[in-house]
């Protein structure tokens, strides 16, 4: 029990703000998703490593790890929450900092886009828009966002609807 | 001026948390009937006629303090609007 708790400790210790805001996001080629999973890679690794170097002297090895396992887990749940939600935080700041261009507009529209039809946002890109903007199906938004761009369809985008209501033929 | 003059007005929104927040402020507004936005400095009577730059809104309120001086009628346009969206189209049967 004794070697459990200092177990935790070290992977609690290690998972600590300080260690997640000392990840370097210096370079800005490499997406955040190739990132986080360098990086969660890395760290699990490292972790896991040291952690089987802490027990490699003790009597019942197998049931040590058994725990170290669940530690172990435990720690990557910890560690893939913590770096989502600081990596979701950073870049919705920077989305929101970011002002308004014609082309980011194209671009928006053009990354929920039908792969069918690329001057559309049907009911899949709709409903994908709305999950990543955290807004609800259920709600009135969608149909304020459509009455603001003026659909002529329910559920259906077009791209010059789109480029008109965000400000493009302004 | 009716409030359909102004649907040509663009919000000026090129990322989805911007947008997101120009959706939350309209329900707030028309659906939830909440208090306004607080204005932004910047965009303020005395920033307007000193013409400094807009800079602090995150996206264009044009439209919004629009719908905030007449509530009602920018209400009953979003109604109109939703009732003619889930209108199934005219079938005409000939025999």
């Amino acid at each position: 029990m004794k070697l459990y708790n200092s177990l935790v400790y070290s992977v609690g210790a290690h998972l600590d703000q300080t260690r997640i805001e000392r990840v370097s996001f210096t370079s800005p080629t490499v997406t955040t998703r190739q990132f986080f999973l360098t990086t969660l890679w890395r760290y699990s690794f490292m972790r896991f490593s040291s952690l089987l170097c802490c027990v490699s002297n003790t009597s019942s090895r197998s049931d040590k790890v058994d725990e170290i396992k669940v530690v172990v887990r435990a720690a990557m749940i910890q560690l893939y929450t913590s770096l989502t939600l600081l990596l979701q935080s950073r870049e919705t700041q920077a989305a929101s900092n970011q002002p308004y261009t014609p082309q980011r507009a194209q671009g928006l529209f053009d990354s929920f886009a039908d792969e069918d039809d690329r001057d559309v946002i049907g009911p899949e890109g709709l409903e994908r828009l709305c999950t990543e903007a955290d807004i609800s199906l259920d709600g009135a938004q969608p149909l304020i966002l459509a009455w603001q761009l003026k659909c002529s369809e329910m559920g259906k985008f077009t791209r010059a609807e789109w480029l008109h209501g965000m400000g493009l033929l302004e | 001026m009716g409030l359909r003059y102004l649907t040509t007005e663009s919000i000026r929104i090129s990322s989805l948390p911007v947008l997101a927040q120009a959706l939350k402020e309209l329900e707030d507004l028309l659906i939830r009937d909440k208090q306004t936005v607080t204005r932004s400095p910047s965009t303020s009577s005395q920033a307007k006629k000193r013409g400094s730059a807009n800079t602090a809104e995150p996206y264009k309120r044009t439209r919004y303090w629009q719908y905030a001086s007449d509530r009602k009628a920018a209400f009953a346009e979003l109604y109109q609007f939703c009732f003619m969206l889930a209108k199934p189209p005219l079938v005409f049967m000939h025999h």
